[in-house]
């Protein structure tokens, strides 16, 4: 057998490895190319079939390529990029021929691997590319020692990564991170569901059909009751008659929050490619990352392109204080015209009334007393939404409650503003934390109350009050919500789902606070504690250097190992002889490396003839033991290390001539 | 010449230092290390993947580089230790005729572990690779074309490996006392003989008998001596090993002579004296060898063989070492 014939099949399997977390994001011709491909390599391994020659390897490329063009059109995303390094490790396999293709190609499988992981960034794929390197590793030794055998290999390559650890630890919290990135990420051009800067009737109850992770909240202590988890994220201001536009505002001043009920938590925010994070209302700090704004609201410089950790404590009562001018004029504005029935409903509330509250319980009283129905496919409004709305339909989501709110308050001279977020999420059985999802998406309202400042009216609690108890499968007609809200009806099965899905999230959002979470913030924080300080240019030079120390440290005491002098296999008689040779050597008898006992007894007795017959008894003895076949025993060795202990050669006469 | 800084440390590293003597050891001082061309290209691929890791602040990017960097750095070690503790003990080589191919045999150990994919090569000559076990002798065989006459030096003997990984190799280069004696080519022609020194007499070709009938004496027994010649009997009766000596013709000894050959080139005459060497021997004459300047004296068996074709081969070679 060839030596490639058995490393075909190695190869594919390194490629296979490192290609299986794209297979279902790949699309599926991709997977059908490598699979048909890869066998016909191995086969033809195997069997010694001829190997496309080399018009059919362009052709064939060219085939490949021609189509991840069609298949990715001429975006050249993530998504783009694996796919053109599948159809050449497709490919691959078929030009294995020599030596420098097959490492190549090891290679290649290594630089899949790392794209994978800009795709899954969480736990599981953390242990898959333990696994996935594992597995190139071994091929690499193989490549280079196709004559061990494989389980030889593993091993080797399970040492090796396991000896690498401490340097990568070392490396992965002291290499320098940077703020921002070198040279930009490129723009996704696939929409992500979230909020966006625009706020329209039905914008909520879309973002409800998806089960994805907005963020999760790991509370430092319990976790507060269900209906107190307000996720504020924008806040709504302008109001076109159909829809709440967010817009940059002038800063106004703000004074430090007064309130109590503190709650610490972080939050491990998914990219949603916007700029504002998200919060338990109201947030009393600001984070390093963001700026905390008047409307008690955190914005990034930047947009959420990856992953976001960050701290925050909130105050669960508080009292915003007094409103500026500027702000309660914008939470009163509205268009010119429309929506003439809402208005005159909401005059009238406000005829005689002084307390702004009589007016806000009015509003919620009609809500919840007048046939309004809580429901996630409302029927299409007219062209004066408001009035449609309340007057005709009486059925939406949250979005549309929160709008007419907010409308009827504006009309009846109470500042008002709508807050888009997240209500609630689940909490996890197993830690303090939640996960908030986009099917958590809520919009509610806030009216300004000369003497509480900013306070929270929610009108879905009105028409929906399990909405805030208990959820959005809750608080829906049966059949309406999504099928993965919807739960309940797998029984005792779906429990121990629950219980198992449960506890993977568990894990895995402490690995991903601990490790997906630090980025130069947190190594910020970390080398400050032993004086290194990274916004300073010194800062992460030092830090290489730190962690270059240590490497070659740790590297010193392996090659220390390494080089030590190669110590003979323990024989105790081999030993004793040394001693004896050692102290003829000291008396200028050395013995030659390559001389024999017999030879070298005759040369004592050439050179120190005083010393011939007590040599060479020692040297009679020892070829005894040497040679003289079985049955060595302990008594005899150790009348042989009498006999050397006796032997005192002394410089008396010395070596004649030379 | 152009002055160059670059080819002088080439030259200081290339000139070729003092012949060792056995047992010839690796150790920190003669095993150099540095990146193969894919160990080069690896760090290459590393650190587009580092770029990409910073850009797009990926923590998975940045530990699957940091394992990948770090393992790179591990296989260093391992690779210099595949080399470390490694001894040459011996090289040995049968002579062969021009044209032939050399065998040299090293005998080489290594203290534990097991040294997976070493490999060794001469200059100019197919490199091999093998395993070496810990702690026991291991026989490593280089075969190179000898093609000339004479002394054959292979040059300085490198051992290398490149396990585990293929990105680093580490090597030693040691100037070993190999060498193999090459004898001429036989150049086949007519057996051109002179009579030998003890008589004096008509020359040329003599029909050859058999050469077992006329015994002669005995002499001590030689490695190489017929079997058949062993007098058994002596050996039965405690006095030691003797070969029984016969001649083809009693006394008649003859003598190969460089200056009866006609050839004009030194070599062609070397050739054909090497040829009549083995017809020589292969009809059990008893025979000499007569060069400008050397002598070996008639006599016969494998020793003497040898002994001729030794002088024929250093034959007007005296910077090569006996």
């Amino acid at each position: 057998m060839k030596p490639d014939a058995g490393q075909a099949p190695a190869i594919i399997g390194a490629l296979a490895a490192a290609l299986f977390p794209h297979a279902l994001r790949l699309p599926p011709w991709i997977v059908v190319w490598c699979a048909g491909l890869w066998g016909y390599g191995a086969l033809a391994a195997r069997y010694g079939w001829r190997r496309p020659g080399k018009w059919m390897r362009t052709g064939l490329t060219l085939v490949g390529i021609f189509g991840a063009m069609v298949s990715f059109g001429h975006t050249l995303g993530g998504d783009a990029f694996a796919g053109l390094l599948a159809v050449m490790a497709g490919l691959k396999p078929l030009e294995m021929s020599s030596y420098r293709d097959r490492m190549v190609t090891a290679f290649l499988a290594y630089f899949i691997v790392i794209t994978s992981l800009f795709v899954y960034e969480n736990l599981a794929m953390t242990m898959y590319m333990g696994l996935s390197v594992l597995v190139t590793t071994s091929v690499l030794i193989r490549l280079n020692h196709p004559e061990g055998t494989l389980s030889r290999h593993f091993r080797l390559s399970g040492v090796i990564m396991a000896q690498a650890l401490p340097l990568t630890v070392i490396l992965f919290f002291l290499f320098p991170r940077i703020q921002g990135s070198l040279w930009g990420v490129p723009q996704e051009t696939q929409a992500t569901s979230g909020f966006s800067d625009t706020l329209s009737m039905g914008r909520v109850s879309q973002m409800v059909q998806s089960d994805e992770i907005a963020f999760q909240a790991r509370f430092q202590g319990d976790v507060p009751e269900r209906r107190r988890l307000y996720w504020r994220g924008i806040v709504f201001y302008d109001f076109d008659g159909r829809s709440w536009q967010w817009k940059l505002r002038a800063p106004v001043p703000m004074d430090p929050l007064e309130g109590e009920d503190p709650a610490t938590y972080t939050i491990g925010l998914e990219p949603h490619r916007d700029r504002w994070l998200f919060a338990l209302d109201l947030p009393a700090t600001d984070p390093d990352i963001a700026r905390l704004f008047p409307d008690y609201t955190l914005m990034r410089r930047g947009k959420v392109r990856r992953k976001l950790h960050y701290r925050l404590t909130s105050l669960m009562t508080y009292n915003t204080g007094p409103v500026h001018r500027r702000d309660r004029a914008a939470a009163l504005e509205l268009p010119e015209g429309g929506n003439p029935r809402s208005r005159d409903l909401a005059r009238r509330w406000a005829q005689g009334v002084d307390d702004p509250r009589e007016i806000v319980d009015a509003a919620l009283r009609t809500i919840r007393e007048e046939n309004f129905v809580y429901t996630l496919s409302p029927p299409t409004l007219g062209p004066e939404p408001i009035d449609s709305f309340l007057f005709d339909t009486r059925r939406g989501y949250c979005e549309h409650y929160a709008s007419a709110f907010a409308f009827l308050m504006r009309a009846a001279d109470v500042p008002a503003r709508v807050v888009g977020g997240y209500q609630g999420g689940t909490q996890n059985r197993y830690g303090g934390y939640v996960t908030v999802r986009q099917s958590d998406a809520h919009a509610w309202v806030e009216v300004y109350l000369t003497g509480e400042g900013w306070v929270r009216v929610d009108p879905t609690a009105a028409v929906a009050p399990d909405r805030i108890e208990q959820g959005v499968a809750a608080a829906l007609a049966p059949g309406e919500a999504p099928d993965f809200l919807a739960g309940g009806r797998f029984g005792e099965e779906f429990r121990l789902w629950r219980a198992i899905r449960d506890g993977w999230d568990a894990v895995n959002i402490g690995w991903d606070m601990w490790f997906a979470g630090y980025a130069f913030e947190q190594q910020q924080s970390l080398l400050q504690k032993i004086g290194i300080d990274l916004r300073s240019w010194k800062g992460p030079v030092r830090a290489l250097m730190l962690a270059f120390g240590l490497i070659a440290l740790i590297a010193l005491g392996f090659g220390l190992r390494i080089f030590r002098k190669p110590r003979e296999t323990a024989d105790p008689v081999r030993e004793i002889y040394a001693s004896f040779c050692r102290k003829l050597a000291r008396v200028g008898l050395e013995r030659d490396p390559h001389q024999g006992p017999v030879a070298f007894a005759d040369r004592i007795a050439d050179r120190r003839p005083d010393l011939d017959s007590a040599a060479r008894g020692i040297i009679d003895h020892y070829v005894r033991l040497r040679y003289g076949g079985a049955g060595v025993g302990e008594a005899d060795i150790e009348e042989f290390r009498r006999s050397v202990r006796r032997f005192q050669p002394d410089r008396r006469s010395a070596p004649r001539d030379q | 010449m152009e002055w160059s800084p670059f080819k002088r440390i080439v030259r200081k590293f290339g000139k070729t230092p003092p012949v060792l003597s056995f047992p010839a050891a690796l150790h920190r001082r003669n095993v150099y290390v540095l990146p193969t061309r894919f160990g080069l290209l690896f760090i290459a691929v590393l650190t587009a993947m580092l770029l990409g890791a910073l850009n797009y602040n990926n923590n998975l990017g940045f530990l699957l580089t940091f394992l990948l960097g770090s393992m790179t750095f591990v296989s260093i070690l391992y690779t210099v230790r595949n080399l470390s503790g490694l001894t040459v003990l011996s090289v040995r080589s049968r002579p062969v005729f021009a044209g032939e191919t050399a065998a040299f045999k090293f005998v080489a150990r290594a203290a534990e572990p097991v040294r997976p994919a070493i490999r060794f090569n001469f200059p100019e000559a197919p490199e091999i690779q093998q395993d070496l076990p810990a702690g026991t002798d291991a026989m490593v065989v280089l075969k190179r074309a000898a093609s000339v006459r004479g002394v054959l030096r292979p040059g300085m003997l490198t051992i290398s490996t490149r396990y585990p990984l293929g990105l680093f190799r580490s090597w030693a280069r040691l100037n070993l006392p190999a060498e193999c004696l090459v004898y001429p080519r036989p150049l086949p022609g007519p057996l051109v003989l002179t009579d030998g020194p003890s008589q004096t007499g008509e020359e040329g070709t003599r029909p050859m008998g058999p050469g077992s009938e006329d015994f002669q004496g005995l002499r001590p027994y030689q490695p190489g001596d017929p079997l058949q010649h062993i007098s058994w009997k002596t050996y039965s009766q405690g006095q030691g090993l003797f070969t029984k000596r016969f001649t083809a013709q009693r006394g008649a000894a003859v003598e190969l002579d460089w200056a009866r050959l006609g050839e004009k080139d030194p070599e062609d005459r070397l050739s054909r004296l090497c040829h009549m060497v083995l017809d020589a021997h292969r009809r059990h004459l008893l025979y000499g060898l007569r060069l400008p300047g050397v002598e070996v004296a008639p006599d016969w068996g494998e020793a003497h063989k040898h002994e001729c074709l030794r002088a024929l081969a250093r034959y007007g070679r005296p910077e090569d070492r006996p």
